[in-house]
């Protein structure tokens, strides 16, 4: 069996001193150069993207701004037009309602101020012989509907 | 080729230094001068209504026509453009566009076709700016009363200037960052203080009233060939005054607005129509009473001066409702004499004379009385038959309004409500009252004016069906910087109210330098047209007709219900073909 052993592969040569690389005892949760690498690199894109993303939206709300900003404008002109067309109708209305054009526009068309007016004043009196008839209906002739029953103030003519 | 960069490098590092650090702030300012513009935003003018809410007067926005000088091309060329389009001076147009400024006036507050022409010219460095400008919808309606506006908006008379701080408004502030072209800068410098727009003033004027005031005062002064005349419409109840007409004319030719509100600004000897408070003024202390009777000759001397009456009579015997029916001037003198200087002094002044009314307008004159130890030995023969005196057609009225209302004198209003810039109307406050007269007093004296239109000089004042009171006013006018009165001149008036039972309405009437003088042939009639329009238009039925219902008949006695011993036992309406009763 040794002999057998002794048969094996040398084994490696023990490196000398000056060749041995530093080693250290890696301490918890420390990465290796590659890790740290890796991570700053991804650490970076993340920082540019918002970087941009950022940039971005800024230019998206200046754009938003300057867009509402014109929109304004064009509504308050727009508003300021329809006061001014409101304000010219109103005018309008008015010159239109004038007592001396609406005579004059009546006076063409052959119309004139009434030189009299008759006045009708209807009194509770009278209503109330109205609906009192000449004489006293009887049941059958509550419903009558002559004129002797309905006007019974004409009845002597 | 290192130390070139070097120095290259250098040199401009050092320029960005100067130009960022160093000049910075005033590149910025100069920066900001340029492109940071302050704008006055002007307030709208409030809107003045009659008391229907009808617009009076408004304001509208209208083009301004200016120009750059410094942008204008071609001046000759543009000065012929804009001249036809513009109504103007050519050579006018052309100093203009050739003043060494950067901004000229050309026309002012054109009519929108004309603004429309001259966007269309397209000119070089003329443009077009909004102003404000006042209209008036129903042309020069009540313009007296209303007054104006000038060239900036602002009130020069009447109504317009007495309320100026109410219809003014507040103007605001407008400050932007523009670009050369005029556009705002989106996300620059802006801040709006938005202008506060002036109070709505609502008048206590009816238009359709004032209309048909001014139409029918315009047709009497054509017809007696008047210089002039005044109507003054007055609710009894509330002293608002509905209408109030100020009309000027040559002889009854060229009939057109007054230049001021006479109602207020012109005092004038009234005549008969203040025989009013020297008879109500004995009749509250007691010294007659309406059947007093009194011998009256047909003249009579005072202080040295001889007062006739306008019809010589016989000495007669009349009590003192015929003295004012017929208008009497020996019988309101003797009247007056039985009163006194100081009773007579203190009651004209009761009634509102020598002081200016409540209404507060521009040029409002207090009228004219002199104290009571500044009369001379003929003021108590000229004062109570309105000679000597001078009053204003509103204190006139005011007086008769007086008597209208039991008694209350109430004051003249012409503001009905006050229309915030949040649109609600706020009232003005009602009138202030003061008693001056008992209401016995009053009655008294409404039953003699009633006789007056019925039997006396004021019967053209009557309209039918209604019962009008009022009082005839014939006076001599006096010489202008002179003492004496002017030749064949008078102030014809006539002042009243109706209905008589329930006054509603009261109105008087004066016409300057009629021809007939008489009040009762002139100034009556357009108060009786005016009045009646005003009872029409205010829905004020006539009173009830004294008559009973036809009674009904008995089926038994086949006689009217009610009928004793044969005879009628009340009034009946007016049957067919019956005359009316």
């Amino acid at each position: 069996m040794t002999a057998r052993m002794n048969a094996a592969a040398p084994l490696p040569s023990r490196p000398s001193e000056a060749d041995r690389p530093e080693l250290r005892v890696v301490g918890p949760g420390e990465r290796s150069p590659e890790a740290a690498r890796r991570q700053a690199r991804v650490l970076a894109i993340v920082v540019v993207v918002i970087a941009a993303a950022l940039l971005f939206s800024l230019v998206a709300t200046q754009v938003a701004i300057t867009q509402r900003q014109f929109q304004l404008q064009r509504l308050e002109g727009e508003a300021d037009g329809l006061q001014a067309s409101y304000d010219r109708l109103r005018l309008q209305v008015a010159e239109l309602e004038s007592p001396a054009r609406i005579v004059a526009a009546g006076q063409q068309l052959g119309l004139e101020q009434p030189s009299e007016v008759t006045y009708l004043t209807p009194t509770s009196g009278l209503l109330r012989t109205a609906g009192r008839s000449a004489h006293q209906p009887t049941p059958t002739q509550a419903t009558s509907t002559s004129w002797q029953t309905v006007k019974p103030h004409l009845a002597d003519n | 080729m290192l130390l070139a960069s070097l120095v290259l490098f250098g040199a401009i590092g050092a320029k960005l230094v100067k130009v960022q650090v160093v000049d910075g702030p005033r590149f910025a300012q100069v920066g900001e001068s340029q492109l940071v513009h302050t704008e006055k935003l002007p307030a709208a003018r409030g809107t003045i209504f009659d008391r229907n809410g009808v617009e009076l007067a408004m304001t509208i926005r209208q083009s301004t026509v200016w120009a750059n000088p410094r942008a204008v091309t071609d001046p000759v060329k543009e000065a012929d453009a804009l001249a036809s389009v513009l109504q103007l001076d050519r050579e006018f147009l052309l100093e203009r566009l050739r003043t060494p400024a950067a901004f000229v006036y050309l026309a002012r507050k054109v009519s929108d076709a004309t603004a429309k022409q001259v966007e269309a010219l397209g000119l070089d460095g003329v443009y077009l700016m909004e102003e404000p400008r006042r209209f008036t919808p129903a042309g020069d309606l009540a313009s007296p009363v209303l007054g104006l506006v000038g060239t900036d908006n602002e009130g020069l008379g009447g109504v317009e200037l007495k309320y100026e701080g109410l219809l003014r408004g507040k103007p605001g502030l407008l400050v932007v960052e523009q670009d050369p072209s005029g556009y705002q800068i989106p996300g620059g410098v802006r801040e709006r203080q938005p202008s506060i727009r002036g109070d709505d003033l609502m008048l206590t004027i009816d238009r359709a009233l004032q209309y048909e005031t001014e139409r029918a005062l315009a047709a009497e002064i054509a017809k007696a060939k008047a210089t002039g005349g005044v109507a003054v419409v007055m609710d009894v109840k509330t002293g608002e005054i509905v209408a109030m007409a100020n009309l000027t004319a040559e002889a009854g030719e060229n009939i057109r607005q007054a230049p001021s509100n006479l109602a207020v600004t012109q005092a004038y000897e009234p005549g008969s129509v203040n025989k009013l408070i020297t008879i109500g003024a004995a009749l509250e202390d007691g010294l007659v009473a309406p059947d007093t009777t009194i011998r009256v000759p047909t003249s009579i001397s005072v202080g040295g001066a001889l007062f006739s009456e306008h019809e010589p009579h016989p000495t007669i015997d009349w009590n003192v409702t015929e003295i004012v029916a017929n208008s009497s001037n020996v019988g309101s003198i003797m009247i007056g004499q039985q009163l006194g200087k100081d009773r007579l002094d203190h009651y004209l002044r009761s009634f509102g004379f020598g002081s200016s009314t409540a209404l507060g307008f521009p040029g409002e004159t207090p009228g004219i009385m002199l104290d009571t130890d500044k009369w001379s030995g003929s003021s108590i023969g000229t004062i109570p038959i309105g000679q000597g005196i001078a009053v204003t057609a509103v204190q006139m009225l005011a007086a008769y309004n007086t008597v209208a209302n039991g008694g209350l004198y109430v004051a003249p209003k012409l503001i009905k409500a006050v229309v915030g810039s949040d649109g609600k109307p706020k009232l003005t406050e009602p009138s202030p009252t003061r008693r001056v007269v008992s209401p016995t007093t009053a009655r008294q004296l409404n039953e003699m004016l009633s006789e007056v239109v019925r039997a006396g000089t004021g019967t053209n004042a009557a309209i039918d069906g209604y019962t009008v009171a009022g009082k005839t006013g014939t006076a001599r006018k006096p010489l202008e910087g002179a003492r004496g009165y002017k030749t064949g001149a008078y102030m014809s008036s006539f002042a009243g109210f109706v209905p008589a039972e329930k006054p509603a309405l009261s109105a008087l009437v004066m016409l300057d330098e009629p021809t007939p003088i008489f009040g009762g042939l002139v100034a009556a009639p357009v108060f009786a047209e005016i009045t009646k329009y005003g009872l029409r238009h205010f829905r004020i039925p006539p009173p009830r007709p004294a008559q009973k219902i036809i009674p009904s008949v008995d089926p038994e006695t086949a006689r009217p219900v009610g009928e004793v011993g044969g005879t009628a036992a009340a009034a009946t309406l007016p049957r067919r073909n019956s005359p009316t009763p």
